[in-house]
């Protein structure tokens, strides 16, 4: 069989989180963390699941152009930080190709797309992204 | 200052040439650095061997690589401890070889290897990436670049500076590295080159970058020292963590690994920060380099670069900062870095080549994992 | 009752005008817009394919409904363009909408016909008492020959519908099929672009199934064009829509708003039921709707809806198309083919 370059189980194993931002919450003192977590900083290690809001706001963002060789053809990425809730998250800001109205405070939604593929035979990798609510100029 | 034997010296240093080494593989640059420094210090028996690699499983394709490159020098017997801790391997491997030494004596030989040029740029940058948050980082391509690049825009908002006020690390770096015969890179730059050089990850561009070489160092720590005069000891080290992922952090324009790694460094030293007169920090981005003398503490917050900028750190000064050029001119072995800037720091101690004008007696070498995830300090002292 | 309980759209933001492409290939854009009546298409770029925009939808759709995605008892997909050949969007749609393991799913080929299949589909199983409710979906980001003329109307788009008997904001009341072994238009297995028959995707393919099937429901039911409110008809490109209409008899006023087309080109499995979720954001209660969605290959469903007193309050609920199309970004044609192509280029 041709190689497989990206591994099945790690990512389906995380759909919950790639799919819905599934994140843990602390039963005893109320904290959220996404990443999820086994274990809380104050000691609990019995942790619910959480789905993370959909909508937030931009809190900083780069254009990073030297980018690893899975995303080669996507370059360059948007790497921004979005806070959803009071949780922030690093991950690829889309739908802005120039992001320079993007600022500090812009609202962001969530939206479920490709993240990458294992070439043309192999899995396909879905995940989440963000992007700007009212679109690139605002 | 007190002077306090700890037990631990180097007896012997010696490291390759940072560059492309595509002639060189693990096993010749192995033995380049591992000879030398055995020479250096009398050829003494190796009890055990700390070796630290990134990546050597990824470029190299070997693992227990300790064996096979133990068997190419011709040494029998001497286990091999791999560590891998991303570029913070070397001072994690020198932890554990402190530690050992302390224990059961005798000398151990702590090496750094790095091939990062085994691979092409891409293919390089995917493995860089995996020093990130797995799951929830690199698989969305984010690199060490993209949160360096996001400190340093909230660090210039924050301090309300221009990308030209940062733009003085790169440029002080390779003043340094046009002195040091020892550098990778060995001219110094201009303001204007730096200013027009591509864009890595906006605002961070090609200057901002220590460029990855290839590159293999070694330390030999004994518990008895094999000189008389310029004796080198590892007088503490400490360890401080940041966070696993990076948006978690409390804040993106301060590093938050390195202040606990210091104390524990200089408490274990009985030293203080004023003791103080070398450091060498691990500039992997410009940014990084300016925000690790904040959190050392040898800098305000938010004033390093104009402290950079009037000369506060540059050889002749109270505190002299990467004076063989940082990581910056030096080039970034990655996993190997923290054991170059350790030998740095002990040629800089024993004012050696070209080192020659400094005179002090305690340096702090600052290594770290990634963006902040986690700092390791090592503190050395000189001792007749 | 059965029938619509919620729905939700999905249209990428990207869009390219018709005259873009034109220039490249010298056609006269002038002609082409002529010919068409389409001029801008809605363009996923690389990260988005029909297995995002069903999510999306869906999404949107389940909201809209009011239901607990656990409550969907079925997912069906319908679509020309899945990324996989072998692997099912219905099932990656179990996970990425919450809905529980316990769904009857399955992924439908019936060129653009599929989604309004998948419609049919949930309405039979919520009929026989199967299941509570299920989500239809049509979604296609189909694949345009360039230099080709599919590829002046190939849109990108998915439209998700929530089928039920409770709460039901505009019922299904009739269904009617016309089928028949009208090769029109095909895709090979393994080939990248689909190839048709110029014009006979006309006469013999279009027309024929869209207007009997509209004229035999139109006929079993004993109405006439002017007791509905509104037609909306499949619509590869805005020429053939209106000219069914004037054959069936439909004004334009009662055809213009099942029309997106001109604004996001043809989206293929979703195509009337985008036309048909225009319709329904803005219809008031009691509105007789026909809609014909038609797959070449070749076959059309005529389907007679009638909304209820909840459809006012639902439209409010949830994205537009309205909403989706105003808000666009235009790309040249080098950066369109640069991403359509994307993933070709490993």
């Amino acid at each position: 069989m041709v190689e497989q370059n990206l591994s099945i189980p790690k990512y389906w194993r995380r759909t919950q989180q790639y799919y819905r931002l599934t994140a843990s919450k602390c039963g005893k003192c109320g904290k959220i963390y996404f990443p999820p977590r086994k274990v809380c900083d104050c000691g609990n290690s019995t942790l619910e699941n959480y789905e993370l809001p959909r909508q937030g706001s931009l809190v900083s963002l780069t254009v990073l152009r030297s980018v690893p060789v899975d995303f080669e053809k996507q370059r360059p990425l948007l790497i921004g930080v979005v806070d959803l809730g009071g949780v922030k998250l690093m991950g690829q800001v889309v739908d802005c190709p120039t992001p320079d109205a993007l600022k500090p405070g812009t609202p962001m939604e969530v939206v479920f797309r490709r993240v990458k593929e294992d070439g043309e035979h192999g899995i396909i990798y879905y995940g989440y992204k963000f992007r700007p609510i009212k679109g690139c100029e605002s | 200052m007190v002077l306090i034997t700890t037990g631990v010296y180097i007896n012997g240093y010696a490291s390759v040439p940072p560059s492309r080494h595509y002639e060189k593989g693990v096993t010749e640059l192995f033995a380049e650095s591992t000879l030398k420094a055995l020479e250096a210090a009398g050829n003494p028996r190796i009890r055990m061997i700390y070796m630290a690699s990134a990546l050597m499983e990824l470029t190299s394709e070997q693992l227990n690589a300790g064996n096979v490159l133990r068997e190419y020098i011709g040494l029998k017997d001497v286990p091999t401890m791999r560590v891998e801790n991303g570029d913070g391997s070397s001072s994690l491997a020198m932890l554990a070889a402190v530690n050992d030494v302390k224990l059961k004596g005798g000398c151990v030989m702590v090496v750094g290897i790095e091939k990062p040029h085994e691979v092409t740029s891409t293919k390089l940058n995917k493995f860089i990436s995996f020093s990130t948050n797995s799951e929830y980082e690199a698989f969305f391509g984010v690199t060490p670049a993209a949160q360096a690049a996001i400190m340093a825009r909230e660090y210039m908002n924050k301090y309300e500076y221009s990308y030209e006020d940062i733009a003085v690390w790169p440029l002080k770096m390779h003043e340094r590295g046009a002195q040091n015969p020892n550098a990778y890179f060995k001219k110094a730059v201009k303001m204007k080159d730096i200013l027009e050089s591509e864009l890595v990850a906006d605002p961070l561009r090609l200057y901002d970058v220590a460029p990855y070489v290839d590159g293999s160092a070694a330390i030999i720590v004994c518990s008895e020292p094999n000189k008389r005069d310029a004796i080198i000891q590892v007088s503490g080290a400490g360890m401080g963590v940041g966070s696993a992922y990076f948006a978690s952090k409390q804040t993106y324009a301060a590093l938050e690994s390195v202040k606990p790694a210091v104390d524990q460094a200089l408490a274990e030293s009985s030293m203080k920060l004023e003791d103080i007169r070398v450091i060498n920090v691990h500039d992997t981005y410009s940014i990084i380099g300016l925000m690790t003398l904040e959190a050392m503490g040898f800098s305000p917050q938010g004033m390093a670069p104009r402290l950079m900028r009037d000369g506060a750190f540059d050889p002749g000064s109270k505190v002299v900062v990467n004076m063989d050029g940082g990581l910056k001119a030096m080039g970034f072995p990655i996993g190997a870095s923290g054991l170059y800037q350790l030998i740095s720091s002990i040629a800089q101690l024993r004012g050696e080549k070209p080192f020659e004008s400094l005179n002090a007696d305690a340096a702090l070498v600052h290594d770290m994992v990634g963006i902040d995830q986690e700092s390791i300090v090592t503190a050395l002292r000189r001792g007749d | 009752m059965i029938g619509i309980v919620g729905w939700g759209t999905y249209i990428p933001r990207y869009r390219i005008k018709t005259k873009e492409i034109a220039e490249s290939w010298g056609d006269d854009p002038l002609r082409i817009k002529d010919m068409y009546l389409v001029e801008e298409k809605a363009v996923g770029l690389f990260d988005e394919d029909t297995v995002t925009m069903s999510v999306e939808a869906g999404r949107i759709a389940i909201t809209r409904a009011g239901i607990n995605a656990g409550d969907i008892g079925a997912i069906f997909v319908g679509s020309e363009s899945k990324p996989y050949a072998v692997k099912p969007i219905s099932s990656i749609l179990i996970d990425a909408l919450g809905a529980s393991h316990n769904v009857f799913t399955a992924d439908l080929e019936f060129a653009c016909k599929a989604g309004s299949d998948s419609i049919i589909s949930a309405m039979g199983l919520v009929k026989s008492g199967m299941i509570r409710y299920g989500l239809a979906i049509g979604t296609d980001a189909s694949q345009g020959e360039p230099g080709e003329h599919l590829e002046y109307s190939v849109g990108t788009g998915a439209a998700a519908y929530v089928i039920g008997s409770e709460n039901v904001v505009a019922e299904i009341k009739t269904v009617h099929p016309f089928v028949s072994d009208t090769p029109d238009f095909w895709r090979r297995e393994g080939y990248p672009f689909p190839v048709h028959g110029e014009g006979f995707t006309g006469e013999p393919a279009y027309f024929r199934h869209v207007v009997t099937a509209a004229k035999e429901l139109m006929s079993k039911l004993g109405m006439k064009p002017t007791d509905f409110d509104y037609a909306i008809f499949h619509q590869p490109n805005a020429r053939f829509p209106l000219r069914a209409a004037s054959i069936l008899g439909f004004p334009l006023d009662k055809v213009k708003d099942g029309i997106v087309v001109d604004k996001i080109g043809n989206t293929y499995s979703a195509a009337a039921l985008m036309g048909l979720a225009n319709v329904l954001e803005k219809a008031k209660p009691g509105a007789k709707i026909l809609m014909v969605p038609f797959g070449s290959g070749a076959g059309a469903n005529a389907f007679y809806i009638e909304t209820t007193d909840l459809i006012t309050e639902k439209a409010r609920i949830g994205k537009t198309v309205e909403q989706y199309l105003a808000e666009k970004m235009y790309i040249d044609y080098s950066y369109y083919l640069k991403y359509r192509k994307l993933i070709r280029m490993h």
